[in-house]
């Protein structure tokens, strides 16, 4: 399904479907069903009846979206599913998404990062035409990351605190975020990649005597993954996988976002073979 | 092949088009019917020969039939309901001929539309029936061209009104060609005389049905559904 779907506005929505499932070869028995199942699903039931010109943008992009499922493809591309609708009408057709990854290859395109951590399994990032990154969302975080950074709240004196903290195995600066209550900070910790500290700070409070009141290991977001990997010459898995069978489907679709933006692009999937 | 076809027709049907065509044909046949007709009656003519009205009426056809077919494939293009059609199992031909078909059943309504003025002619005198069959015959297979044309025009471009002024202009230009013959002699004048699609046509307004002039304009229709053919297959390589 392309970003703006292809629908004839002068003819309602029920004409519509039907039209596409005649096209697409759908058995006439069972035409009918399939089409109110899948109105069912998006939810516009209650516009059947009305033409296509008439209705709202999410509207219009949900029966193209119902167009695109008319004769139950394997596999869906669907480039920027929820641009221009409405925060509600983008949860709807997120969850859509996510129902119809259980049972089809969904390939996605997006821009929004959040709706990647949303809907996808597996990622694939495109800069400038090349494949720079192919994994899921966790690993990519841990692959591009220097540092293993982790954020803790101490009760304590603070300088104590920062030199037991210096001191601990694998750490490499410490760093004082804010102050909570009195005596209470929160300290900013990066160690060594790979590195897990948290242990080895636990104990070494622990002799101290300040009690640890939270302890958290930071991964960076889609949105910084997105970042690095795109102003810095960097490649998560893109050669070994380039030869797999998903990111051959991807080659065609590639293209034509490369030529369209002519600039940093990320495109994710959701496989249903991932989740088994 | 049918759903792209009963879609088409329905386009046609539902929107204004193909009624304002209708109306603004029979109208001005109509008319031209009544300024050539009324002179006469009472002057003991009572023949008439219908062939003319129609050889009349086809100067019309240029006019109308681009405007009809301007939309079939330029709209489909503009709106990137190509892609639909496209993706779709059915073939390029049979997309073409459906739309074809549809335009050409339009086309086939305006005419029967024009039957009344025979039928007035039967009414009020004689007709003579052969002549008005072969006329319409003619005109039937002429509009078939110009219908394949018309579509032919639409599939180059994405604007609809550049569709219909190419469609009308080139087959204007094709009516012109014509008025080169009292320039030209020999061989050269035999060959507009062949390509002239006014001389083929006017065989049959003059009742004479011959292999040779169905056999040019069904050719002509074929060849320029051929084209769009080849126009959208291209188009579906080229654009990435």
């Amino acid at each position: 399904m392309p970003e703006n779907p292809p629908l004839y506005t002068d003819m309602t929505v029920d004409e519509y479907l039907n039209f596409v499932s005649e096209l697409k070869k759908v058995e006439k028995s069972k035409r009918n069903q399939q089409i109110s199942d899948i109105m069912e699903m998006l939810r516009i039931t209650d516009v059947r009846k009305r033409l296509i010109r008439n209705l709202s943008k999410g509207y219009k992009q949900r029966v193209g979206f119902a167009q695109a499922l008319i004769g139950n493809p394997e596999v869906l591309i669907l480039d920027e599913p929820t641009v221009g609708l409405d925060p509600n009408q983008i949860l709807e057709v997120r969850s859509v998404i996510k129902d119809l990854g259980k049972e089809h290859t969904i390939i996605l395109s997006t821009h929004i990062m959040q709706e990647v951590s949303a809907v996808c399994e597996r990622i694939v990032i495109i800069n400038k035409g090349k494949i720079v990154a192919v994994d899921t969302p966790e690993n990519l975080s841990k692959a591009i990351s220097k540092n293993s950074r982790f954020i803790f709240k101490i009760s304590g004196e603070k300088s104590s605190v920062v030199g037991a903290l210096q001191a601990v195995d694998g750490v490499k600066n410490v760093e004082v975020n804010e102050k909570i209550e009195d005596d209470v900070y929160e300290y900013i910790v990066d160690a060594d990649k790979d590195v897990d500290v948290r242990k080895p700070v636990f104990f070494a409070m622990a002799k101290l005597g300040y009690p640890i009141l939270e302890t958290k290991e930071e991964e960076l977001g889609l949105e910084e993954i997105f970042r690095e990997l795109t102003t810095r010459d960097i490649a998560v898995n893109a050669e070994s996988d380039n030869s797999q069978e998903d990111t051959s489907q991807e080659v065609p679709k590639e293209d034509e976002e490369a030529k369209e933006n002519d600039g940093a692009e990320e495109q994710a999937q959701t496989d249903d073979k991932e989740v088994e | 092949m049918l759903s792209i076809y009963k879609k088409e027709l329905k386009t046609y049907f539902y929107s204004p088009l193909a009624y304002v065509l209708s109306g603004i044909f029979v109208l001005v046949f109509g008319i031209y019917f009544l300024s050539q007709t009324m002179p006469k009656v009472g002057h003991g003519i009572a023949q008439i020969v219908f062939g003319g009205h129609l050889f009349f009426a086809s100067f019309w056809l240029v006019m109308l039939i681009p405007i009809l077919t301007m939309r079939v494939f330029a709209e489909e293009r503009k709106n990137g309901t190509e892609v639909l059609l496209m993706t779709s199992p059915v073939s390029v031909p049979q997309i073409v001929i459906g739309k074809f078909l549809a335009a050409f059943t339009v086309f086939l309504t305006m005419t029967a539309l024009t039957a009344i003025f025979p039928i007035i002619i039967s009414i009020n005198g004689e007709l003579i029936i052969s002549n008005a069959l072969s006329s319409y015959l003619g005109f039937i297979l002429l509009g078939a061209s110009f219908v394949a044309f018309g579509l032919f025009t639409s599939s180059i471009t994405e604007s609809q009104i550049i569709a219909a002024v190419l469609g009308t202009v080139t087959l204007f230009f094709i009516l012109l060609i014509d008025q080169l013959k009292s320039f030209v002699s020999g061989i050269l004048l035999e060959i507009i005389n062949q390509l002239s699609l006014y001389e083929h046509y006017k065989q049959f307004v003059q009742s004479v049905i011959s292999l040779k002039d169905i056999v040019f304009f069904v050719s002509l229709t074929g060849m320029f559904l051929i084209l769009v053919i080849i126009v959208i297959e291209k188009r579906r390589w080229s654009q990435g």
